[in-house]
């Protein structure tokens, strides 16, 4: 493969999709324990899914579920959830930006060998939320 | 541009054997992608799809999670047990290009039309067909 640059978002017909700092680095951290034969199809298959989820396209409950709540927005009542896409055991935890138009941000990626969400991943994805949405980061 | 560039270095070059595994894949997320969500729109579970089809669970979710092969015959097995029609659209790639070009361009509804045939699954059921199967599920 020739050096070139690792590009930190896509935009497909319908929405942009970007990956917050250190994303791709928690996604090369993940897919470390996944047997080495099979790490190609992993990427291969959250590709496919920013491909999907950026064209627009439905995406299915099962591979697309909504998971934890996000801040409460200033002056809203409810806060809203942000989203996993999953690849079993990876999960990556996005949420469409109310900030920037057509936009999801990714957050991170996790390897998930255990059923239910993690305090600690609920926090990252809050602090990338508040970087982004508050304090006007990574765009 | 594809969100390959995420992944893999901008201008990497994939070998013929990862390109196909590439579009294989391709068409299974999205079959299995599409079949999920008639089975959402439906309301039919997992079980009760492994139940029209006299299949076991573990059998029903390996295929949509694409870790089991699914064939033709599987695939409209599962479509008749749910009433909706799969549709394969076989189209020369310099056709799609041209397709997603137009379609980045101009907000056309034909070639919003063109871009949404690349599903596979038809999500219109026949309410007398979905009807049928469930009185020969019952």
């Amino acid at each position: 493969m020739t050096a070139g640059n690792i590009k930190g978002e896509y935009v497909g017909a319908s929405f942009r999709v970007v990956h917050c700092k250190k994303a791709l680095e928690s996604f090369r951290e993940a897919i470390k324990h996944i047997d080495s034969r099979k790490r190609n199809s992993f990427s291969r298959g959250m590709v496919l899914q920013i491909e999907r989820l950026a064209g627009g396209q439905r995406m299915s409950k099962d591979n697309f579920p909504q998971e934890g709540l996000l801040p409460k927005r200033k002056g809203s009542a409810s806060a809203k959830k942000f989203n996993a896409m999953k690849r079993l055991p990876i999960r990556g935890y996005c949420w469409l930006s109310e900030e920037h138009k057509n936009t999801y941000f990714i957050s991170h990626y996790v390897y998930k060998n255990y059923t239910k969400l993690k305090d600690s991943d609920t926090n990252k994805v809050k602090k990338n939320w508040v970087r982004i949405e508050e304090q006007g980061h990574e765009c | 541009m594809s969100a390959k560039d995420m992944f893999y270095q901008e201008g990497a070059e994939f070998s013929n054997a990862e390109e196909k595994a590439f579009a294989r894949e391709e068409l299974v997320y999205n079959v299995t992608e599409d079949v999920l969500l008639v089975l959402e729109d439906l309301g039919v579970s997992k079980k009760e799809l492994s139940s029209r089809l006299g299949k076991s669970r573990s059998y029903v979710t390996q295929m949509l999670s694409g870790a089991r092969n699914m064939t033709l015959g599987s695939l409209s097995d599962i479509c008749f047990s749910l009433g909706v029609k799969p549709k394969v659209n076989i189209l020369p790639e310099s056709i799609l290009d041209q397709v997603n070009a137009h379609w980045a361009k101009a907000d056309s509804h034909v070639s919003y039309n063109a871009m949404r045939s690349v599903n596979v699954i038809e999500c219109q059921n026949d309410p007398e067909w979905v009807t049928s199967r469930v009185a020969v599920s019952l």
